[in-house]
C-alpha cells in the first residue's frame, strides 16, 4: 500500500516535520582565530573625547544649582521691585521729560519731511516733462515693451539653467 | 566612558558605540554575527576555507563602513545583504560546484578534505542517536545544497536565520511575492528530495 501523504506537497504534518528538520540545521562556526583575523583588518576610529561639560551642566553636577537658582531669581525680583518703585516715585517728572523730548525731536522731523516732499515732487515732475517731450512717446513705449518682454524671457532662461541634466541612481552597497 | 552590559545592548547601540571608537563594540558585533554570516556563506559556496575568507571580507567591509549604516534599517538585514552580495560576487567569478559534506570539491588530500568539510552540530545523547542525527543532518544539508541558489538563500534566511519575508526580500533585492514563491517551491523540492518525512 502506498503512502499518499508523501505525494501531497501541502500535507500539514509533512510541513511540520520539514520545519523541524530545517530548524535542526543550525549555525556553523568559523575556525579558531577568525575574530582576531577580522579585527586585524578593521580600522577602528579614534575614540571620541567626551565634550567638556557646559557651565550649566557643571553647576547641576556640583549640586549647587538650587543656591544659584534662588540667588538669580531673588536678584531679579529685587531689582524689578526697586525699578518699579523708582518709576512710581518719579512718574510726573519722567512724563514731563518724555513729552519735552518728543516735542523737541518729532515736530522738526515732521516739518523737514513735508518740506522734502514738496521740493522733490515739483522737481521730479519737471524732469519727467522735460524728458518726455524731446524724446517722443514712441521711444518710451518701446522701452516699456522691452522691459515687459524681459521678464518672461528671464524666467524661461532661469528655469532652463536650473533644470537637472541627469537623474541620480540609487546606490546599493555591495 | 561607562562599560555597557553588551548582552542587553541593541545592534544599533553597539554600532553607535563602535562609531565612537570603542573596540569592544566592534568585537561584540563580530561575535553576534560571525556564526550566522559564516553559515549563510558556507551554504552558498560550499567550501569551508573559501567561506571563511568571504565571511572575513564581509566583516571587514561592514565594520569599516559603519558610518554608512542607516539605523532606521535592521543591522542584521544590512550585514546579510553584504554577505549575500559578497558570496554572489564570488560565485559569479567561479562556476558553482556540487555540494560535498566530505570537503570541498577541490580538496584532494585527507588534510584538505578535513579542513574543508562541514562540521554538523552534535546534539545526540547515544552513539546510535549520534549516527542517526549525523545521517539526517547530512541528508538535509545535501538536500538544501541541491536547491537552486536563489531558493537556497531564501530557505536559509527564512528557516535558519528566522527572518521575515519582507527582510528576505530586502536582503536579496527581490519582490515580496517572488520570495514567497521561492520558499514554497523550495519546500516542495525539499520534501521530494528527503522522501517520506518520518518522525
Amino acid at each position: 500500500m502506498t503512502d499518499i501523504r508523501n505525494n501531497h506537497p501541502l500535507d500539514p504534518m509533512e510541513d511540520q516535520v520539514l520545519d523541524r528538520y530545517l530548524a535542526s540545521m543550525g549555525h556553523l562556526t568559523p575556525g579558531p582565530g577568525f575574530e582576531d583575523r577580522v579585527m586585524a583588518r578593521v580600522r577602528i576610529r579614534a575614540p571620541v573625547p567626551a565634550p567638556a561639560p557646559s557651565f550649566a551642566a557643571r553647576v547641576v553636577r556640583s549640586r549647587r544649582w538650587p543656591v544659584l537658582a534662588y540667588s538669580l531669581s531673588g536678584a531679579a525680583a529685587a531689582s524689578s521691585t526697586a525699578l518699579t518703585a523708582w518709576v512710581i516715585a518719579n512718574f510726573e517728572s519722567l512724563m514731563a521729560r518724555a513729552s519735552a523730548g518728543v516735542v523737541a525731536t518729532a515736530v522738526p522731523a515732521w516739518q523737514a519731511l513735508l518740506a522734502w516732499i514738496t521740493t522733490t515732487a515739483v522737481s521730479a515732475g519737471s524732469a519727467l516733462i522735460a524728458g518726455t517731450v524731446p524724446a517722443g512717446l514712441t521711444r518710451w513705449i518701446g522701452t516699456l515693451a522691452l522691459l515687459t518682454l524681459a521678464v518672461p524671457v528671464s524666467v524661461i532662461g532661469f528655469l532652463l539653467a536650473v533644470r537637472p541634466t541627469h537623474r541620480m541612481r540609487s546606490h546599493v552597497a555591495r | 566612558m561607562t562599560r555597557p552590559n553588551w548582552a542587553v545592548l541593541t545592534d544599533q547601540e553597539a554600532v553607535q558605540r563602535a562609531r565612537g571608537g570603542e573596540e569592544a563594540a566592534y568585537r561584540e558585533l563580530l561575535r553576534r554575527y560571525q556564526r550566522p554570516v559564516f553559515s549563510l556563506i558556507y551554504r552558498m559556496v560550499r567550501d569551508r576555507a573559501m567561506a571563511e575568507d568571504l565571511a572575513q571580507e564581509t566583516f571587514v567591509k561592514v565594520l569599516n563602513a559603519l558610518d554608512t549604516y542607516r539605523p532606521e534599517f535592521k543591522f542584521s538585514s544590512w550585514i546579510f545583504k553584504i554577505a549575500n552580495n559578497t558570496a554572489i560576487d564570488h560565485l559569479r567569478r567561479r562556476q558553482p560546484d556540487t555540494l560535498s559534506l566530505d570537503g570541498a570539491p577541490t580538496a584532494t588530500t585527507p588534510r584538505q578534505i578535513e579542513e574543508t568539510s562541514i562540521q554538523l552540530p552534535d546534539q545526540a545523547e547515544t552513539p546510535l542517536q549520534e549516527v542517526e542525527a549525523r545521517e539526517l543532518g547530512s541528508a538535509i544539508e545535501q538536500a538544501v545544497g541541491k536547491l537552486r541558489p536563489e531558493y537556497r538563500n531564501c530557505i536559509i534566511l527564512r528557516h535558519i536565520e528566522g527572518l521575515s519575508y519582507e527582510d528576505i526580500a530586502q536582503i536579496l533585492d527581490l519582490p515580496l511575492g517572488t520570495v514567497k514563491t521561492y520558499i514554497h517551491r523550495a519546500r516542495a523540492e525539499l520534501k521530494e528530495m528527503l522522501g517520506p518525512l518520518r518522525e
